[in-house]
């Protein structure tokens, strides 16, 4: 073999030249198609992240109120859209959620310790605040514990912050306060003077967000028993009985504006299927993985 | 000597058609690729206000102390506190401050539905310090601001939804149940990236509905829609608790015109927090902040990370071409040796066989830039495959991008010419004519 490979290289010498230019060509592409790919396994990992939620089922509406409500006006509104969603006829079940939905592209999240004067805090969990309804309109598969009662739920005001005495969480943000498997029925503090007890725990729940900053909580969240009677507006999520999603979509808005037109839903994004909030939040990443 | 040289460069991409070929498409890829994706980058990372860019500055207040802040940086917004003072003290020419808020327009007319409307709670001299333009009436004065009014200004596109386009102004419009005196409509106003409000924004919005006064919206008690960021503990129960909480959500803008002006600022700035340890409101040292808008849109890292990997990408590809290039235009030059050393004979210097193969290289070059320039074209106009549709339609072909294409591509291959026409130009007429 090495009498072979010497005349190659031998005449290799002799063209300088064209040697060094094959050999920066063939460096410089495999350094860029090498970095490229790299980005694009990242971003596709982050796209095929699981959001914990039924997503073939479920859907979002955005409703915003129109005029002047008090609290309580927003928080009797609530409840009857509740009622009249969970009646129509391709719907399993309806629940109102703040703080954002998975995947919306950005809510809230709280720091968490686990002692009330603790400065720095032990992490970091989004929150979601709905009723007992949201574990089964969303899909969400307890592990540990049990769900909200119906009376642990409360309405609250924009400013009212009464960190309720109960809280579910995902099993991402149980194990890393309490590793072990330990995490039932333990308290934590989410930024409030008073602590809140572990009574469900769920498999998986996605944070609101998709970006980059809140990697490092990714899949920690927890879940408040409230109706957040935000005067501006809510989400509601509805889960549709297998195969009846896009007619309810469309019969979603007409029984509520039949129980009150003074509401916003717009018709263009006000009501979107899991499909198109996925294809919304993670636009930037799909450019970058394509 | 120059059109004599283009015009042989020229008669020579005919000469080999498939190694011509190979380098136009090799040029005009790679300088398609790079432009497209600068058309994006160029459109993130302009400066959306260019005269008044260095006078317009964002102050910033650390209220949350060196335990609760983020890597020693004070919050990216105001508490409700520290925008209240620094508005009383009135140290700017022009301030204001701002926050997203929501509304519906009650319906009326032949409208049986309310409208989405959003917006933002400003300061009367929001307008003039921001280059708001309007086509009818204007902003409001600061006696407006101190009265409370219920004025509105709304953009162009609301005022074609109520009003049908017509000079709307002294009409009143329902906005959540309440009555507003509309005092101006603007011209379509969008700044990209939207500088002054990038604390709730990326940067990349629709355009804003109406601006109403931000001391209205407090009498209303009004919530932020936007962001809302918070440490230790949140103990409020009531508007008045929250308005005093350690909660930022408030922006403010000052207009400074000289370098004086802003040296004097800032020392107010200091002066207050360190006027706020003094009373014992923070336990730490000043630690304040003055932005001005290219260094804010830097620190609040507007261009999308996206569009900066995807230049590098394109430039690297560019390269690759390039390297490319040089292989085929040697490849090209050195095949015509005896050529070389027949003209080398007959008393050509070395210069200007050099200059020569340069000029050809050029035209080579600008085949590539026409190609490179079609690519371009589709490339731009397909831009939403990579990017979201947001800051895809930022993106677009215009004159200067055009000669950019075709200079960048002529340049390029000049470059990529130096070493096979130094080698052309290093020909011996003696062996060549002997091999002959």
């Amino acid at each position: 073999m090495s009498l072979q490979i010497k005349p190659i290289l031998v005449a290799l010498r002799r063209h300088k030249a064209g040697t060094l230019l094959i050999a920066l060509q063939i460096a410089l592409t495999l350094a860029i198609v090498c970095n490229a790919l790299f980005i694009i396994h990242q971003r596709l990992a982050t796209l095929s992240e699981r959001s914990g939620v039924d997503e073939a089922n479920v859907f979002v509406i955005q409703n915003q109120w129109a005029g002047d409500r008090s609290t309580q006006q927003v928080d009797a509104q609530i409840q009857a859209d509740m009622l009249a969603l969970r009646q129509l006829p391709g719907v399993r079940d309806a629940a109102p959620i703040s703080g954002g939905y998975p995947l919306r592209g950005g809510g809230w999240d709280n720091f968490v310790t686990m002692t009330p004067d603790q400065v720095k805090p032990t992490t970091d969990s989004s929150v979601y605040m709905g009723d007992e309804h949201l574990l089964d309109t969303l899909g969400l598969r307890l592990v540990a514990g049990r769900n909200f009662r119906s009376d642990e739920v409360h309405g609250r005001g924009n400013e009212q912050t009464i960190i309720p005495p109960v809280v579910i969480v995902s099993k991402a943000l149980a194990d890393r306060l309490f590793p072990g498997g330990s995490a039932l029925g333990k308290s934590f503090y989410a930024m409030g003077a008073t602590p809140s007890t572990i009574v469900g725990i769920v498999d998986r729940l996605h944070r609101q967000g998709a970006s980059q900053w809140d990697k490092a909580h990714a899949g920690q969240s927890l879940i408040w028993p409230a109706r957040l009677d935000d005067p501006s507006g809510i989400f509601y999520v509805v889960r549709a009985k297998p195969g009846q999603l896009a007619a309810t979509m469309r019969e979603a808005p007409k029984a509520l504006y039949a129980q009150s037109r003074m509401r916003i839903i717009d018709p263009k994004d006000g009501i979107q299927d899991y499909a198109e909030i996925r294809h919304r939040v993670f636009d930037s990443d799909r450019g970058m993985g394509s | 000597m120059f059109a004599y040289y283009l015009e042989l460069g020229l008669r020579s991409l005919r000469r080999n058609p498939a190694l011509t070929a190979l380098m136009v498409m090799a040029i005009g890829f790679g300088v398609a690729a790079s432009m497209t994706t600068y058309s994006v980058f160029r459109a993130v990372s302009g400066n959306p206000i260019p005269d008044k860019s260095a006078q317009l500055f964002t102050p910033l207040v650390d209220n949350w102390g060196p335990q609760q802040n983020i890597q020693g940086e004070p919050p990216d917004a105001l508490d409700y506190v520290d925008a209240m003072a620094l508005t009383r003290a009135h140290e700017a020419k022009r301030q204001t401050l701002l926050y997203q808020v929501q509304m519906s327009v009650m319906p009326g007319g032949d409208r049986d539905l309310p409208l989405a409307a959003n917006g933002y709670a400003v300061y009367g001299d929001f307008f003039p310090m921001f280059e708001v333009p309007f086509r009818y009436g204007g902003g409001w004065s600061k006696q407006d601001d101190n009265a409370r009014s219920a004025d509105v200004v709304i953009s162009d596109q609301l005022n074609q939804k109520l009003f049908g386009g017509a000079d709307s102004v002294g009409r009143t419009v329902n906005l959540n149940g309440h009555d507003y005196r509309v005092v101006g409509v603007t011209r379509h106003w969008n700044p990209k990236p939207r500088f002054f409000d990038l604390f709730n924004t990326s940067g990349f919005k629709d355009a804003s509905d109406f601006y109403m006064p931000f001391t209205r919206a407090l009498d209303l008690k009004m919530r932020s829609v936007g962001s809302n960021s918070c440490r230790g503990k949140i103990t409020y129960t009531t508007w008045e608790d929250f308005l005093q909480s350690n909660c930022v959500w408030v922006t403010a803008w000052v207009e400074l015109d000289s370098a004086a002006g802003v040296a004097r600022y800032r020392r107010f700035l200091e002066g207050y927090a360190a006027d706020q340890q003094k009373a014992g409101r923070f336990a730490w040292a000043p630690n304040v902040r003055l932005h001005d808008v290219m260094q804010w849109l830097d620190h609040r890292h507007v261009v999308p990370p996206e569009s900066r990997i995807s230049l590098l990408v394109a430039l690297g590809f560019f390269v690759i071409c390039l390297v490319n290039t040089i292989g085929l235009l040697l490849a090209k030059f050195l095949r015509r040796a005896g050529e070389i050393g027949v003209r080398r004979a007959l008393g050509a210097s070395r210069r200007e066989i050099y200059t020569q193969y340069l000029i050809e290289a050029g035209t080579v070059g600008l085949a590539g830039g026409v190609l490179g320039l079609l690519l371009t074209a589709a490339g731009v106009a397909g831009v939403g495959v990579l990017f979201p549709p947001q800051i895809a339609k930022l993106a677009h072909l215009d004159v200067s991008l055009v000669g950019l294409t075709l200079l960048v591509a002529i340049i390029a291959t000049v470059l990529a010419a130096f070493y096979p026409a130094w080698r052309a130009a290093r020909v011996q007429p003696a062996w060549q004519l002997k091999s002959n």
